[in-house]
């Protein structure tokens, strides 16, 4: 309960107007104002590491400068947009069916679990970060707590100490509290994401996409174990970069889908490293769907603009300065994070001096121990591949991403976490039995949030989609007054997006 | 050109919905959407599964055994031992000396190096008669979790230093006392 209070008034309540200005209606909106709190709270966390002071003065900081800054970007920009999205009472809809199937999960946290790495890492992060500057520079640079990973990102430690900033410390299942709170909202925001798939379809399919919603928080609760109800932060990591793939790399592109895929982003990095090198990853596919290369054989003619048939270097210059921004905005306060920790001298346990020669039998071992958490690959596989035999044209109609992003986004994601196992030094055996059923959970968790995605596709196809739909394309098409993104000009969204994509066949 | 379409309840309500979609066509989209539902069915009954596992009383019971004992260790670590006071972790198990260094966080000062520490904190597993032998030992004080039987034993490190200083002022035992840290 104590939890719930500091997740709604201490990371919700700050959390909301930049929620409301990137969500919208969307049903997200509920579910992301606390992560956007718990990021506003871990980048306090890092001013206090960096500059001095205490966590919850710089939270107040960061909270008032991040309103200040979303109302007036609402007051220029947001307005103008409106307030696109399903009607308020779908979104209401899928809000209670998301928090119908979290409900039962989150029973458990009446049994006071606290796993070992939630102990030894998140909770002494935590208090350390309650103390202060000096107590959390000492504590982290103490050789004596090497064993809890010091490098590691600041986020569920920095919510962990809002909420000891509340009820103070005597009740030490409170951090494990906050964790699995802040990972239902993570599950909330991917739900959400999902139910954003069928926007513009019929109410059946909206059903459809809310149970689909309903379904996927279960799954990341049955895929994560007791872990997460133990207070790990895995499935946190995993959920919020799924939610990323899915708002940034596979529903159509648009203003919206942007900003929540990088507030997503933004979450990840700042939780665990394997989320830093995860959303970098995502983050530059992003960057790509969303300001692609023009290929040589493809770009000038099909866009059929004279000014395109002279790319000049500033265009080439710009172009790259934007994908490199699309990167490093979002990313910045992950990479705060870590290299704050190689300043301070702080290592993990993974990397120790001395490489195992053994290489190739270490991937062997790894890719061995994954296999039985990857299974769900075979399914994702047969049912993208399905989709896209008789779906493909429709699919490219409303816009989703061409299943090529999520595949290599999840295919590089994975070779980072195998090449961590590969290049660590820590004994293999041992460190793949108690981590692989977690380092996977990204892996897993976000194919089965494409699988829900491929449902309600599925469904549109099977139930049509609505004719308000057609119209509402063919009008924005002739509606100059309809913004788009940054750098877009009056044109509306997508089709301005259309007339810069990778090729003719839709390979967005 | 934008279409006008007639608004019912739940959006437009024209007759023929979809887009060119033939029989065939929505009976695979029918198919695919089974099939996607599927994985988030049985994955979705399967943390059903897990969590009644987690709420049965053989569970509660025994995580609410190892949150009290590891909140008795918290508390007992704030009785035994002055705020600010370094102290020194030594126990056999490496998960112990672990769970000892993060419950003195914010409190206690773990030390790398016993002879930095003013206070050596042990943990062990103890029967009752085991507490109360080692009881009478000097400089030692005990902490006896009975929930979990588990026994803190804090050792006053400056005490146990004088004491064997006023016993050997010339400091004949210098082999020892080089070991352990003069202060």
């Amino acid at each position: 309960m104590n939890a719930a209070v500091v997740l709604v008034l201490g990371l919700g309540v700050p959390g909301l107007l930049p929620a409301l200005v990137a969500a919208r209606r969307s049903p997200a909106l509920i579910f992301l104002a606390p992560l956007i709190g718990a990021a506003m709270a871990a980048i306090a966390a890092e001013i206090e590491l960096g500059v001095g002071g205490t966590m919850v003065l710089w939270y107040v900081v960061v909270a008032v400068t991040v309103n200040v800054l979303a109302a007036a970007w609402w007051l220029a920009f947001g307005r103008r947009t409106g307030w696109p999205g399903p009607p308020w009472y779908w979104s209401l809809i899928t809000v209670v069916a998301v928090l119908a199937a979290l409900a039962y999960p989150l029973t458990a946290l009446r049994v006071p679990i606290i796993g070992r790495d939630p102990n030894s890492i998140w909770l002494t992060h935590a208090l350390f970060i309650a103390g202060g500057h000096h107590a959390l520079v000492a504590g982290l640079k103490n050789p004596v707590y090497t064993f809890d990973n010091p490098d590691y990102p600041p986020l569920v430690p920095a919510a962990s100490a809002l909420a000891f900033a509340f009820y103070g410390m005597g009740d030490l299942h409170l951090s494990v509290d906050m964790t699995v709170l802040l990972t239902a909202c993570a599950l909330g925001v991917l739900g959400a994401a999902i139910t954003m798939a069928a926007e513009k379809s019929r109410p059946v399919t909206r059903a459809g996409a809310a149970a689909a919603a309903g379904a996927i928080c279960l799954v990341g609760f049955a895929i994560s174990g007791k872990f997460t109800i133990s207070g790990y932060t895995d499935l946190l990591w995993a959920t919020v970069a799924a939610a990323a793939v899915i708002l940034g790399l596979v529903l159509p592109r648009s203003q919206q889908n942007l900003c929540l895929a990088w507030i997503c982003a933004v979450a990840a990095s700042l939780t665990k490293n394997e989320g830093l090198t995860t959303a970098l990853i995502i983050l530059i596919l992003i960057a790509f769907r969303y300001r692609p290369i023009t290929l040589p054989w493809r770009g000038p003619a099909s866009a059929g603009s004279a000014s395109v048939s002279r790319p000049s270097v500033s265009r080439f210059i710009l172009g790259w300065a934007e994908r490199a921004a699309f990167v490093i905005v979002p990313a910045l306060p992950g990479l705060a994070s870590a290299g704050l920790a190689r300043r301070l001298g702080l290592q993990n346990a993974f990397f120790g001096a001395n490489a195992h020669p053994a290489l190739a039998a270490r991937a062997s071992a790894t890719i061995t121990a994954m296999e039985p958490y990857l299974r769900v690959v075979l399914v994702a596989m047969v049912i993208t591949l399905a989709g896209c035999v008789v779906l493909n044209a429709d699919r490219r109609r409303a816009g989703f991403g061409n299943p090529a992003w999520l595949w290599v986004g999840w295919v590089l994601s994975l070779g980072a976490i195998v090449a961590t196992y590969v290049f660590g030094t820590l004994e293999l055996s041992l460190w793949l039995k108690n981590s692989v059923n977690r380092t996977t959970i990204f892996a897993q968790l976000v194919l089965y949030a494409y699988i829900a995605v491929w449902l309600v596709i599925g469904l549109q196809g099977a139930l049509g989609h609505r004719r308000e739909n057609v119209a509402e394309v063919d009008a924005s098409l002739h509606d100059p007054d309809q913004p788009g993104l940054a750098g877009e000009g009056s044109a509306p969204a997508e089709p301005a997006f259309s007339s810069r994509l990778l090729d003719d066949e839709g390979f967005y | 050109m934008r279409l006008s379409l007639p608004r019912g309840r739940h959006g437009p309500d024209g007759a023929g919905k979809t887009r060119g979609g033939s029989a065939v066509k929505r009976a695979a989209c029918a198919l695919i959407a089974c099939g996607a539902a599927v994985p988030l069915a049985l994955g979705a009954h399967s943390d059903v599964d897990q969590t009644k596992q987690y709420t049965s009383p053989a569970w509660t019971s025994e995580f609410t055994h190892a949150y009290q004992s590891e909140e008795c260790l918290y508390h007992a670590i704030r009785s035994a031992v002055p705020k600010g006071a370094p102290i020194y972790v030594s126990t056999p198990s490496p998960a112990h000396t672990q769970l000892l260094a993060e419950l003195s966080t914010l409190w206690a000062v773990p030390q790398e190096n016993v002879a930095q520490a003013d206070w050596a904190l042990y943990i062990s597993h103890e029967t009752l008669a085991g507490y109360l032998h080692h009881k009478h030992r000097r400089f030692m004080a005990y902490h006896y979790c009975p929930s979990s039987g588990t026994l803190l034993s804090v050792k006053n490190l400056v005490q146990a230093r004088h004491a064997r200083h006023r016993a050997d002022p010339i400091g004949r035992r210098q082999g020892r006392n080089h070991r352990v840290g003069h202060r």
